[in-house]
């Protein structure tokens, strides 16, 4: 008897369970009965394991697997950044430097001079004189003793003329020397190089009227640079003196030590 | 003549960058540093050398080194040539009787005895333009740049006399100071 309820009470149980899996599916239910409540308590651990399997791989696949080419389009981005800063860069330089060849070539302009444009490529070999050297020379029409402008002013005068470069001694070296007139007062003296940027007027007469702030300009008169240049601002009028003359300085509008690009007065008026 | 033919590189060198990169050096130091008396300065990479030249040959040695230096300056932009010559030529006399005369001890004798003599050099030069072009100059108006150029060529100078004897003792050995003129070798002063 027990041989034949075993089977028919385990074919019952199964039918119950099968029962109670497809009347699972069949209507929406907002309360758990107890036996799913066992399985949703029993499916949580599993699946979060799983899901936490499955979170951890897949991040794995997207943060190191997956994020080679993210890495490698990063490093694209990174170049083409660095590639659009220098071209930044090099567009503001160009623009600079626009700015100055065409104030630069106003200067020309205006002074009806024939001017050629030069580059300044290094300083001289004394630091205790104040010589540069220009990519401009015997092969561009240069000779010694022209004048060399910017479009702030006087520069200086060439010193020495090779095949395809020249020196230019600067104004404010000692050895250099300028006619001038001030401006508003027309006084009329000679401006030579001092410190490394100010000049020191020579032969201007007592009497003469100068006073600080007036404006300085060449007088044309020394054969070497055409005249109405500007120069610089008196600094400083010493009206003792030395002698028979007035002491007092003058500060170039040309910054000397930052003089990139310079024009040599090649012909026309001086 | 591996070593003659070394300095005169190491000269050429020199004198590039003196006038090229170095002066840029300092013009963006002294821009980003506020400190704008640096601007237009430069470290005279050629006087040093030739100081380290008559401290380390032989006075014949010393003598013609200062007369090359002095020609080769003229290849780089002088506007006072003979001042140049006349000073490159006395700090070769003058660097080799000091390094004769006084004990160098390590960098500090070598930052002492430099600053002295480019001070000097600065002084004579200054005043040589009187004589050579005829240019009377206030040595008041150089002045700041005398003791600027003085205190910078003194710094650079220890490292620049270290790199030269290295490159001394690889080209000649340990005994340099015979058989360098490029003239022809003296037995010494």
């Amino acid at each position: 008897m027990k041989r034949i309820l075993k089977p028919v009470g385990a074919a019952f149980l199964v039918l119950y369970l099968l029962i109670q899996l497809i009347s699972l599916n069949l209507r929406q239910k907002t309360i758990l009965r107890p036996s799913e409540k066992i399985i949703v308590w029993l499916a949580k651990p599993s699946q979060d394991l799983v899901g936490g399997c499955l979170d951890w791989a897949g991040g794995i696949w997207e943060n190191y697997i997956a994020l080679v080419d993210t890495s490698k389009l990063n490093e694209e981005l990174k170049k083409e950044r660095d590639g659009l800063r220098r071209e930044i860069t090099e567009l503001q330089e160009v623009r600079i430097e626009n700015q100055r060849l065409r104030q630069l070539l106003d200067m020309g302009a205006h002074g009806s001079l024939k001017l050629l444009a030069a580059e300044v490529i290094a300083s001289g070999a004394s630091p205790y004189e104040r010589v540069i050297r220009v990519d401009r020379g015997k092969d561009d029409g240069v000779l010694q003793g022209m004048a060399v402008l910017h479009a702030r002013g006087v520069v200086g005068q060439i010193l020495t003329v090779l095949e395809n470069h020249s020196d230019v001694l600067l104004l404010t070296d000692a050895a250099s020397a300028v006619d001038v007139v001030v401006q508003r007062s027309r006084a009329r003296g000679i401006l030579r190089g001092s410190r490394p940027d100010e000049l020191h007027f020579e032969y201007l007469p007592k009497a003469e009227d100068v006073q600080a702030g007036d404006e300085v300009i060449t007088s044309g008169l020394d054969g070497v640079y055409p005249q109405g240049v500007t120069i610089g601002t008196v600094t400083r009028v010493d009206p003792a003196g030395e002698g028979l003359f007035l002491s007092a300085s003058v500060r170039p509008y040309v910054d000397f030590r930052r003089v990139e690009e310079v024009m040599i007065v090649v012909g026309g008026k001086k | 003549m591996k070593s003659v033919l070394g300095m005169l590189f190491f000269l050429f060198v020199g004198f590039v960058l003196q006038t090229t990169a170095l002066p840029h050096f300092f013009l963006m130091l002294a821009k980003s540093t506020g400190l704008s008396f640096l601007g237009g300065h430069t470290i005279h990479l050629s006087l040093l050398l030739l100081l380290h030249l008559s401290f380390s040959r032989d006075f014949s040695g010393s003598l013609s080194w200062g007369v090359t230096v002095g020609v080769m300056a003229t290849w780089f932009g002088l506007a006072w040539p003979g001042a140049t010559l006349a000073s490159f030529f006395l700090m070769s006399v003058f660097g080799f009787l000091l390094s004769r005369r006084i004990v160098l001890e390590g960098s500090v004798g070598g930052f002492l005895l430099t600053a002295g003599l480019v001070f000097f050099y600065g002084v004579f030069h200054t005043w040589a333009l009187k004589i050579f072009h005829h240019v009377s100059v206030p040595l008041a108006t150089q002045g700041l740049t005398i003791l600027i150029q003085t205190v910078l060529d003194s710094l650079a100078a220890p490292i620049l006399y270290w790199m030269l004897a290295a490159f001394d003792r690889r080209a000649m050995g340990e005994d340099h100071r015979t058989g360098t003129s490029i003239l022809l070798p003296t037995a010494g002063w």
